[in-house]
């Protein structure tokens, strides 16, 4: 009799639990890869990447994934993924998304307001992949490079690979909410845009958007984008080229950096050490350079020009555009949160006038080691 | 007191670590009523030293009268009442957050009726079957549970941004003094060991001291991570710890969030077991048979249908989550209660002395 009802109790189980009751067919849902959210004469439009399971299966399925554009027009994203849903036929599926990229008007105008939308849908992971588009964000989801819509996966690749595979600019949707809503430090996204190269589209991400607040601020080109990446300690494959008319041209490429960071007051004023350790190596060289013989000489200058690009960040987000996006704010609050409060200082304005002492020890090492 | 099973100080750990971890992973902002979960680093240390405090006169009463019965004569009713109310309580608190979970955050197309049917037989179930059964399984699923959190934290660990951790207090006492009310309005462990610290056998000071540096320890470990992997995100979201998994990942393995919500699924099973069987012990005291057997069935219709109305209802969910409400009755039954019966002991015994 036990057994029997143990039976009876686990096929009720199989059935009911399994989730098989009012179960959408996976041709009845609309499973989002990546979405774009626009701004046009005060109204969102959204695009929606997602997979065409209809057309696709089989080997077909393994060998490329098939995907749906789909966009439309609403007050609110709800109201607009309520529009694509009928035109879909289908049920948004948010969970597979792995991409979200803002326009630039919007992003200009305030992510804010629209961001909620993705704090409150439960099935929206904060670990999607969050971009800034030049122009429109429509445009980067359409762009068809030999006929073929870049999928979102190839997206998020690109965005990884565009900024040499460093993960500190890979903001995921819960970094980017977070910084968005904090004080003192700004947000940080990809920029993706697309090139055209020898009457070929091609996306690139070799810069990064930067908000204040929720506003998107500024946009540190690729120069900048390095000198961000330095500072934060983080930019292992980063490949660069110095110039130098006296000696040589050289490209080379960071294998391994760490940075030590040190914020304090100063006679009532903020000053910020920097120390970089770059191990690196060179890549490429003027013809009759020897790495061994000419190690000092090719550190000094490699050094020279990290310096310069950590200046060039710096001179972008806080002198130019008052954003803090280094998190400098953060390491003087953290030991000094009474001063601050005490005497109500904007660490921000501070930091424009604060004295920043960058030093950077490169150590060449051979390609053999890297 | 009924029949009476020794369980292992191992068996006893394992069943209030479960207890504990789903207390811990089941953190919201909506219910502790602060917006971060950094200052609750310093909550969780002063829970770990009020803990201690609490599961004092427990344990000062069990060492003295080894074989004392704190539901005999007539104030013995009083506290039957009120331990059964109490475990009531708590398994419809269990019941009715991991339906709120899965409503809210996890799945709201789960059907959570029928889950809820088959979590509230099988729980039952192991209740009937007695503690052992129980310390026997939360054994095991600790194994697994342990596993998992370790799995989970070193997939956090490169996430962690260390510009996340701000100054403890950055914004007054206030989150600490929250988080201390709600963690200790959620110890629900305490008053269970002052009802079955005799059924421990083996040290019991050791077993308890160890469970609460450990389980603390967790809480600490936890947020520490939660926090660096999410920063200011997570004022943002319901169930803080449930969102930062879902960031996790290691190698191959994503959408860490499937480990969590199996963890959290193992802990609340066990955990509602556990308050089910603590009810069904308290009852075990009364002495007529039949009024037993109907106060343990009226326990475990209550349990269901408050555990299913409680999520449905603003003002019953209000109530029954209320912290103040839980705080204050956790410390009578894990503290004045076994305070007052070790009183009462020590006052009989000097009498009988003196004559």
């Amino acid at each position: 009799m036990k057994k029997v009802s143990i039976i009876i109790i686990s096929f009720l189980l199989l059935v009911f639990i399994s989730g098989c009751m009012q179960v959408a067919q996976v041709n009845e849902k609309l499973i989002i890869q990546a979405m774009g959210v626009d701004l046009s004469d005060e109204e969102y439009i959204i695009t929606v990447q997602a997979l065409d399971v209809e057309s696709a299966g089989g080997k077909d399925l393994v060998a490329a994934k098939k995907v749906k554009i789909f966009k439309a027009r609403g007050y609110s994203i709800q109201d607009a993924m309520v529009n694509i849903k009928s035109q879909s036929g289908g049920k948004p599926i948010y969970s597979q998304a792995i991409l979200l990229i803002m326009g630039e008007e919007i992003a200009k105008s305030g992510v804010g307001v629209f961001i909620d939308f993705f704090i409150r849908n439960y099935d929206f992971s904060p670990g999607v992949n969050v971009l800034v588009a030049r122009g429109k964000a429509c445009d980067i989801l359409t762009t068809k490079i030999d006929e073929k819509i870049i999928t979102a996966e190839k997206l998020a690749s690109i965005s990884k690979e565009g900024m040499d595979a460093n993960n500190s600019v890979n903001s995921n949707m819960g970094q980017f909410i977070g910084d968005v809503k904090c004080e003192n430090r700004g947000a940080i996204a990809g920029y993706i845009m697309s090139e055209e190269l020898d009457e070929k589209n091609a996306l690139v991400v070799d810069k990064i958007a930067f908000f204040n607040g929720d506003k998107l601020v500024g946009v540190l080109d690729p120069e900048e984008s390095k000198g961000y990446l330095f500072i934060k300690g983080k930019s292992f494959g980063i490949s660069d080229l110095v110039y130098s008319p006296d000696f040589l041209d050289i490209t080379y490429t960071a294998s391994n950096s760490k940075s030590k960071i040190k914020v304090y007051l100063q006679e009532d004023k903020l000053s910020v050490s920097i120390d970089m350790n770059v191990s690196l190596y060179v890549s490429e060289s003027n013809v009759g350079v020897n790495c061994e013989s000419d190690s000092s000489n090719i550190e000094s200058l490699v050094s020279d020009r990290i310096k310069d690009l950590a200046k060039k960040a710096i001179k972008k987000s806080i002198i130019d555009n008052k954003t803090d996006i280094f998190g400098f704010s953060c390491r003087f609050l953290k030991f000094n949160f009474q001063y601050v409060k005490e005497n109500d200082l904007d660490l921000v304005e501070m930091l424009q006038d604060a004295e920043y002492n960058i030093k950077v020890k490169t150590k060449l090492v051979s390609a053999k080691s890297y | 007191m009924g029949k009476e099973y020794k369980i292992s100080p191992y068996q006893i750990f394992s069943m209030f670590f479960l207890i504990h971890i789903f207390t811990a992973l089941t953190y919201s902002p909506k219910l502790s009523f602060s917006k971060g979960l950094w200052d609750l680093m310093l909550s969780a240390i002063i829970s770990l030293l009020l803990s201690f405090v609490l599961e004092t006169p427990s344990y000062v009463l069990y060492k003295k009268y080894q074989s004392c019965n704190m539901f005999s004569g007539k104030l013995g009713v009083v506290y039957m009442i009120i331990y059964a109310i109490y475990f009531i309580w708590v398994a419809c608190y269990v019941f009715s957050l991991m339906r709120v979970f899965i409503i809210s955050v996890m799945s709201p197309e789960t059907p959570v009726i029928l889950l809820s049917i088959f979590a509230f037989m099988g729980a039952m179930y192991s209740a009937h079957k007695g503690v052992h059964a129980i310390a026997r399984t939360s054994v095991m699923i600790v194994f697994f549970v342990f596993l998992s959190l370790i799995f989970i934290a070193l997939s956090l660990l490169p996430k962690i941004k260390t510009e996340n951790y701000l100054p403890f207090m950055s914004s007054g006492a206030e989150e600490t003094i929250n988080g201390v009310i709600y963690m200790m309005s959620r110890n629900f462990s305490l008053p269970a060991i002052a009802v079955i610290l005799p059924l421990i056998e083996g040290n019991k000071k050791a077993t308890l001291t160890i469970w609460n540096v450990v389980t603390h320890f967790f809480s600490l470990i936890i947020i520490f991570l939660t926090v660096g992997s999410l920063g200011k995100y997570l004022e943002t979201q319901i169930f803080q710890i449930y969102s930062v998994t879902r960031i996790a990942e290691v190698g191959v393995f994503r959408r860490l969030d499937a480990v969590y919500v199996a963890t959290l699924a193992m802990g609340s099973f066990i955990t509602f077991s556990e308050f089910c069987y603590f009810f069904s012990f308290v009852c075990s005291n009364i002495k007529k048979q039949t009024v037993k057997e109907i106060s343990v069935l009226l326990g475990a219709i209550a349990i269901f249908v408050f555990g299913l109305c409680i999520p449905q209802s603003k003002e019953f969910y209000y109530f029954i989550f209320n912290r103040y409400i839980l705080l204050i009755y956790n410390i009578i039954a894990a503290f004045i209660l076994p305070l007052i019966f070790l009183v009462k002991k020590l006052i009989i015994e000097n009498r009988s002395k003196r004559k």
